[in-house]
């Protein structure tokens, strides 16, 4: 098991002397930082992949548990993601319960808009990674193309929005595979996030104000600094839930949140929100102008705080205090009136 | 504010257009003078500042790159806001973001005007020039009929790529920042509008070619 995770982690790869990590990404510039990071996680990783083929074997089959949801918190080792992501979300019953609807999707015919509009972003979506490289043999653009465009006719709410290329972008890294990708994405699209991406982008602008609210109250002098800048949260957030933190949080670090986001729910994308705040409160209250804040809120996603991301696993259920799914239930439903009375307001 | 000496000014600058047009090449090309082919569609919003000399005065810009898809404009209509300017940018290889310019521009006017009642000073770019006139010389458009039809105080070939008429056309865009903040200056102090000054606006973008 050991050789195995040693292997899944070249230290440089062929691919024209360029370092990539084992995820394909190329890291001119934190190459050193990360290696570093993960010759100290290997540890963990090992122990935790010891203890997962221990627990699989007993019950191939996932149940949701207590000690499962402590070992998905714990992180969930590249071999089994996969397989635990589509059982905890649901999407491989899904996938079974409709075998052939992914390639008829594909076959059907497309509008051309929704065409153009995911061909746009398809070298806007990883130019920094070998694999999705349009020359790459084979490029995993065309997977993503396909799972994009299949998701789109799948769900006409929604369609295609920006941010889904990054996330289905990710599910294909780790399933290495089109029709679980698309159940996953559709897992997370349809059951495990509020609507985050149909036209009106209304779960999205009001989870923005549920962690403006969380804020006030888990730290109120960062609160209160936000309260002079309307519209802020809007701006240093948006991203982080859209691309549910891919590119704001180091790669290892995301997938150890999706861990838990497929298998605990959208919680957790405020837990990880209110850790970043919480922690750097200090850095943040120093900030004195709009786009001192927005630096700021771009420089707490950076450094070794996010890039351990075991010990930043550890300090999402603890450092924000308490959450329990009511509070969020009741901000949500106090936030979306609140936007939907504005709207109604506005000329 | 009243006194001329070692003034700064700050100006917030809208850019705005269809998605995969370049906005955010051309912030990055000119505030940070390099290209990069390998940018990420924005998502939400971002922005970049750039510190300008003008007549001796230091011009503070404030770009804000918005993402282009249409569904983020429930969330970022918010930042037009107090913009002073704006950037209205298509791809010319690409017809359908040259026939979303109008419909960009009537949702700018429609949400921003100045305190005088008159709207933003916009300047439409034609980027990706380095890749092709397509949109240019296909359709048989003249320009400047569009961008005076259309309420553009000018127009400009862009290449961020090839670093071509992105300086020329962010001074183009300050000119008539600067001129119509003082015709908003005039019409507090008198409560009149001068028409010579809306004259001098109306000059095409042959005029910002000229050196300032």
């Amino acid at each position: 098991m050991e050789s195995n995770i040693n292997a899944a982690w070249p230290q440089t790869c062929d691919n024209d002397g360029e370092r990539t990590d084992p995820y394909g990404f190329v890291r001119p510039h934190d190459f050193e930082s990360y290696k570093e990071m993960m010759n100290e996680y290997v540890a963990v990783l090992n122990r935790r992949s010891i203890r997962w083929s221990k627990l699989l074997q007993e019950k191939p089959h996932v149940e949701k548990n207590l000690t499962v949801k402590r070992y998905v918190r714990k992180g969930v080792p590249n071999e089994h993601r996969a397989r635990i992501w589509m059982a905890a979300s649901g999407a491989q019953e899904q996938l079974e319960s409709s075998p052939g609807h992914y390639q008829s999707l594909l076959t059907m015919e497309h509008d051309a808009k929704l065409k153009e509009t995911i061909h746009t972003d398809m070298h806007r979506t990883f130019p920094d990674n070998v694999l999705f490289r349009s020359k790459a043999e084979p490029s995993l653009q065309r997977a993503l193309y396909n799972v994009l465009l299949a998701y789109g006719c799948h769900n006409k709410a929604v369609g295609y929005c920006q941010g889904m290329n990054f996330i289905a972008g990710y599910l294909i890294l780790i399933t290495k595979d089109e029709e679980k990708s698309f159940w996953l994405l559709d897992a997370l699209l349809g059951r495990i996030l509020p609507d985050y991406y149909s036209a009106a982008m209304m779960g999205l602008r009001t989870d923005q104000e549920v962690l403006g609210e969380l804020v006030k109250a888990k730290a109120p002098a960062v609160g209160q600094l936000m309260a002079q800048y309307p519209g802020i949260w809007t701006l240093v957030v948006s991203r982080w839930f859209i691309c549910l933190y891919i590119d704001i949080l180091p790669i290892e670090t995301v997938l150890r949140i999706w861990d838990c986001l497929f298998y605990e729910g959208s919680k957790v994308l405020f837990r990880v929100a209110l850790t970043l705040i919480i922690h750097h409160q200090p850095e943040i209250l120093r900030a004195r102008s709009l786009p001192e804040v927005c630096d700021c809120f771009k420089q707490i996603t950076c450094g070794t705080f996010t890039l351990d991301c075991h010990t930043f696993m550890q300090k999402i259920f603890t450092e924000p205090g308490s959450l329990s799914m009511a509070t969020i239930d009741k901000l949500r439903e106090k936030c979306r009136q609140r936007i939907l009375d504005e709207e109604s307001g506005q000329p | 504010m009243q006194t001329n000496h070692h003034k700064e000014r700050l100006y917030k600058i809208l850019v705005i257009g269809d998605l995969g047009v370049g906005k955010t090449s051309i912030i990055k090309r000119y505030v940070h003078h390099n290209f990069s082919p390998n940018y990420r569609a924005t998502i939400g919003v971002d922005f970049a500042l750039k510190v300008l000399n003008w007549d001796q005065e230091t011009v503070r810009l404030q770009l804000w790159d918005i993402a282009g898809q249409e569904r983020f404009g429930n969330m970022t209509r918010v930042y037009y806001r107090e913009a002073m300017g704006a950037f209205i940018v298509f791809d010319v290889t690409r017809p359908a973001s040259f026939e979303a310019v109008t419909k960009w521009k009537e949702d700018l006017d429609s949400k921003l005007t100045l305190t005088n009642g008159k709207h933003v000073a916009t300047v439409l770019l034609a980027n990706k020039c380095d890749q092709g006139r397509d949109v240019l010389t296909n359709n048989g458009i003249k320009m400047e009929q569009f961008c005076q039809e259309n309420g553009f105080v000018g127009w400009y070939e862009t290449s961020a790529k090839e670093n071509i008429n992105i300086d020329e056309a962010a001074n183009c865009l300050v000119k008539h920042i600067i001129a119509s903040e003082k015709d908003m200056l005039q019409s507090e102090v008198s409560d009149t509008i001068t028409p010579q000054l809306e004259k001098d606006k109306g000059g095409t973008c042959s005029s910002c070619f000229r050196s300032q």
